[in-house]
């Protein structure tokens, strides 16, 4: 099967969570004996190269800033190379993991007579849907014209069925177990960490530190691990030079943040609407428990109290509390297998399976 | 109040045209209204070929017995045909109108209804805000459309508005042949006339309208719509007090003849220019300091004034149309 993915950027330039799900699922269909090719696009001359058996053709992607600052949705110039990109080859299936390379995907299925499948990378909600121009209409024509939609998640699947009236089909990301392993190198002071961006106000970070202030008035020795906001303004404002707390460096390669994710005790994550909450999984694979905020997807993930706390709403005594009760949850001996248990429901390769019968149910269907 | 034979206090009747995501959000936004649901009922007439069928049939309004539909043959409606037609399929002492592109608050009918107890016999209208999700569009956005009302306004939209059966009974409900603007003005200005129906707002009963954005080409197709507005002047001459020096739509149009007039002079003497300038401070879209931001102005200025100059164009078909003047 030749499957072409589709995404407005990748390595180096970008490093998000579509990124990394990219590439893995490219190293499964490749491992599965397929022939993947990511169609992307960066700021520089078009190139063709061969990146660990994943054929990746980056097309030229036209300075866009104007169409933004218009309040056009983001990522728009490179589709028409896109398309040609998918006219030129001859792919079996095109999967597009953003919203504009859909437009090319969908045009392509209806000029080929191929399948397309959309990838939607977030929690479909009212207030996004249409906050730029035409963001609506592409998006609609990306849902209906695709032969498959895909979400990362259950809550993800019906919040698309509610805001965009389509059927989606829930895949849940997945992480290199191996990369997240379970091992020694646990803090002897309790610590928190947060793999989550400061300058996403979506992730609440300053409600975390918040909360941290009440967990040092129980645990004086606690520490708070965060990764060092791009943004200088969001260490301000977040209120990041407070007592006990430790900025790291953002990684390229996330699993570099392996060891720090064994090192804490609890792992945070504050934010809310989220789609997945692929760092929380991470923790997990590293045996570490995690508090997560009851909203968006996070429930799904995080399903029993053996692994982990949730929290209603933004009081960050609540927060607080669950965090100190994960820290409980962390001494307890039995903790770490059953965190490592349920973050191996979320294997790359289960991912990588779920999409190939996806592309192979199409097929089957188109052919 | 109460309407023998009606169990519901109020009647809910969205219009809808191949809409169907816009009208999935406002069903969605009826699903959360505080108001009981034994005390509303909703019909949507549509008729449409985009999947609003089965949207009207599978929403969870539909499932719980609140919403029934009433589908025309595709592409046969009109916004007055539809809400017709709704009105007529219920049987509420109180209609409410709702268009398929706003998201009212959920306690939006709730508080249409206490206004409408409040004022018995009234029309009520509710207020209307460019939705807040796409408040940055509808702010830097040239050629972005919505409706702003702060009740009672003075065209009566229909968008958010509620009528007494009794006096939709008594002047038969819209005018069917005014198909594309100003049915909802002409029926207001008919059931005041005929019942002597007080016009009051509702400020609480909130609902966001959507906001659109057009090219340049098709807001000058959308200005198309306005052919009938110089009927409803004509029929109604008491709401010309609306209109610029009883004749001009906007302000702006008033200006925009001079405007052209010294466009086109201004090489027989540099002074013609200055008869643009009344037009300029109208219309001079605010697009901040910078020297970019006053290029992006100068040039939005001109799309806007062909876009105005298509509306006074319009206007100018149908007074002639209608034998009367609207610019």
């Amino acid at each position: 099967m030749k499957a072409a993915l589709l995404n407005p950027c990748f390595f180096p330039e970008v490093k998000r969570g579509s990124e990394r799900l990219i590439r893995e699922l490219a190293n499964g269909l490749v491992a599965a004996g397929h022939e993947p090719t990511l169609i992307t696009s960066h700021p520089g001359r078009p190139s063709r190269a061969d990146e660990d058996g994943l054929h990746v053709i980056r097309n030229w992607r036209p300075p866009d800033e104007k169409l933004r600052r218009r309040l056009y949705p983001d990522y728009l110039t490179h589709v028409p190379f896109s398309y040609a990109s998918l006219r030129a080859g001859d792919y079996d299936i095109a999967n597009a993991f953003y919203p504009t390379d859909a437009l090319a995907a969908v045009r392509w299925s209806e000029r080929a007579g191929r399948p397309a499948v959309f990838s939607y990378g977030g929690l479909p909600d009212r207030a996004v849907l249409a906050d730029r121009r035409h963001k609506l209409s592409i998006l609609e024509r990306a849902v209906r014209g695709s032969a498959a939609v895909v979400t990362s998640s259950r809550t993800a699947a019906d919040a698309m069925r509610r805001w965009l009236g389509v059927d989606a089909r829930p895949i849940y990301p997945g992480v290199d177990l191996d990369a997240f392993a379970v091992g020694n190198g646990r803090a002897e002071e309790p610590t928190i960490f947060c793999a989550a961006s400061p300058d996403d106000s979506r992730k609440r970070v300053g409600l975390l530190v918040s909360a941290f202030a009440h967990v040092r008035r129980e645990r004086a020795d606690a520490r708070l691990v965060l990764l060092e906001p791009r943004n200088s303004d969001s260490a301000r404002r977040n209120g990041l030079d407070g007592a006990g707390i430790e900025l790291i460096p953002q990684v390229d390669a996330p699993s570099a943040l392996a060891p720090t994710y064994r090192r804490a005790w609890v792992t945070a994550l504050t934010a809310y609407r989220e789609a997945f909450g692929l760092v929380l999984v991470e923790s997990l694979a590293c045996g570490t428990p995690v508090v997560g905020t009851r909203d968006g997807a996070v429930p799904e993930v995080v399903n029993g109290d053996g692994i982990g706390r949730l929290f209603d709403g933004d009081d960050e005594r609540a927060v607080a509390r669950a965090l100190l009760e994960g820290f409980e949850l962390a001494s307890d001996g039995g903790t770490a297998s059953a965190c490592r248990a349920r973050a191996e429901d979320f294997s790359s390769a289960r991912c990588s399976r779920e999409y190939e019968a996806l592309y192979l149910d199409l097929l089957g269907r188109h052919g | 109040m109460e309407r023998q034979g009606s169990q519901f206090e109020v009647s809910v009747v969205v219009p809808s045209h191949e809409r169907v995501t816009r009208l999935r959000w406002l069903l969605n936004a009826l699903e959360e209204q505080t108001l009981p649901r034994d005390r509303w009922e909703l019909v949507v007439v549509h008729d449409s070929t985009d999947g609003t069928e089965e949207l009207v049939t599978t929403h969870p309004l539909a499932h719980a017995g609140l919403l029934r539909r009433v589908r025309l043959d595709p592409g046969t409606g009109s916004a007055s045909r539809q809400r017709n037609a709704g009105w007529h399929a219920t049987s509420a002492p109180l209609v409410a109108f709702a268009d398929d592109d706003i998201r009212p608050e959920p306690t939006w009918l709730e508080r249409l209804v206490a206004a409408a107890r409040e004022h018995p016999g009234a029309i009520v209208q509710g207020a209307t805000k460019p939705d807040p999700y796409e408040a940055e569009i509808m702010k830097w956005a040239p050629r972005a459309r919505s409706i702003d009302v702060d009740p009672p306004g003075p065209h009566a939209q229909s968008c958010n508005i509620l009528y007494p059966r009794a006096a939709l009974e008594a002047v038969g409900g819209f005018d069917e042949s005014i198909r594309t603007a100003g049915e909802d003005l002409d029926l207001a200005a008919r059931v005041r006339a005929k019942t002597g129906a007080a016009y009051v707002g509702a400020p609480g009963a909130l609902a966001y309208h959507a906001v659109d954005t057009f090219s340049l080409l098709g807001a000058v197709r959308f200005n198309k719509r306005w052919e009938t507005l110089p009927l409803v002047f004509k029929r109604h001459p008491e709401l010309r007090e609306q209109l610029e020096y009883g004749v001009f739509w906007k302000r702006r149009h008033a200006f925009l003849p001079a405007a052209i007039a010294g466009a086109a002079l201004h090489r027989r003497d540099p002074l013609f220019a200055l008869l643009a300038v009344p037009y300029v401070l109208h219309a001079l879209p605010h697009r901040g300091t910078h020297p970019m931001g006053r290029l992006r102005a100068a040039a939005e200025l001109c799309g806007r004034a062909v876009v105005d100059a298509s509306e006074m164009w319009t206007m100018a078909k149908g007074s002639v149309r209608h034998r009367t003047l609207m610019l």
